[in-house]
């Protein structure tokens, strides 16, 4: 599976060329505009026309693409972080107990169709 | 109809959890997710009737709560685009020593996606469910949602990952293998 990973560029050359010198763009404009820049990045929408595009081939998905193009190491585990965090925040709050409203309110419910 | 509604009751009891987390990560509000879920709990005692039986409670539950907020949404259009637009532009969110992104960072950039992307990567990505399931729950294509779940990826990418590869220190690697690791088995 890892030489797959890295082949997602292999298999389609043309658009990986000018999402790479993208990528360059994107990093060097970071430093420079860290505020205002945030809403109206091209470099984005660019790129997320070409997951559409990729979508749209044959190949079966990759989880590469899954996790968005491959755009090495430092977004690699950003991607990783960021799945951790999404994950903790739903399980922090699916592994509280019920609260009391809810059980009350079933118990009504319940109670109400008895009486029908 | 007693035996009924005593199942129904023991199996939404089961749920609830499932739903508040789906909930709060949709409007990163406890009180205001509990509202949906009250709501969504007496939408689902009410129709039952168009609950199929033997398909999946906890994909119908999630549909009737969603469906519950976004039409919320709607009708709270304006003040929603106004609160996104000012949180999207004082974004100045950037990983904390040693790469690892403060968990108020992340739920604040979790915030600023458009909801419609903040759902699909919910689903897909902290809830379990498929693509085709997640597709099913919110009433579009396989392709949307996979596309919503890629734009969210990346928008969450370009609002955190705002660091410099120095400060990711030298856990790169082993966050890269876990990565393609979890990938991996996602797809499976």
């Amino acid at each position: 599976m890892a030489e797959k990973d890295g082949s997602t560029r292999l298999s389609a050359p043309a658009a990986a060329e000018p999402e790479a010198s993208q990528q360059e763009q994107r990093k060097q404009s970071h430093h420079k505009q860290s505020h205002q820049s945030m809403g109206q990045n091209k470099p984005y929408l660019a790129h997320s026309k070409n997951d559409r595009e990729r979508e749209g081939s044959m190949d079966p998905p990759r989880p590469s693409d899954l996790y968005g193009a491959p755009r090495g190491m430092l977004d690699r585990s950003l991607q990783a972080q960021l799945g951790r965090q999404l994950r903790a925040i739903f399980s922090d709050v699916a592994q509280e107990p019920v609260p009391e409203r809810f059980i009350k309110l079933l118990e009504a419910l319940e109670a109400r169709e008895k009486r029908r | 109809m007693n035996s009924d509604s005593s199942s129904l009751k023991q199996a939404l009891l089961g749920l609830i959890p499932n739903l508040r987390a789906f909930a709060v990560s949709l409007c990163g509000d406890i009180e205001r997710a509990d509202d949906l879920v009250q709501e969504t709990l007496l939408k689902a005692w009410d129709h039952l009737e168009s609950f199929q039986e033997g398909t999946n409670l906890r994909a119908w539950l999630f549909t009737i709560l969603r469906n519950t907020y976004f039409s919320e949404c709607r009708r709270r259009r304006r003040e929603v685009e106004d609160r996104d637009g000012s949180k999207a532009s004082d974004l100045a969110v950037h990983p904390g020593q040693q790469g690892h992104l403060d968990m108020q960072d992340f739920r604040r950039a979790l915030n600023v996606l458009p909801p419609d992307q903040r759902e699909a990567l919910i689903l897909v990505g902290a809830a379990g469910f498929s693509y085709e399931e997640a597709a099913a729950i919110s009433s579009c294509a396989v392709g949307t949602i996979k596309s919503r779940v890629n734009r969210a990826r990346a928008k969450l990418t370009e609002i955190l990952g705002v660091a410099t590869p120095r400060e990711f220190g030298p856990d790169s690697a082993t966050e890269a293998i876990v990565a393609r690791t979890v990938g991996s088995s996602r797809q499976s």
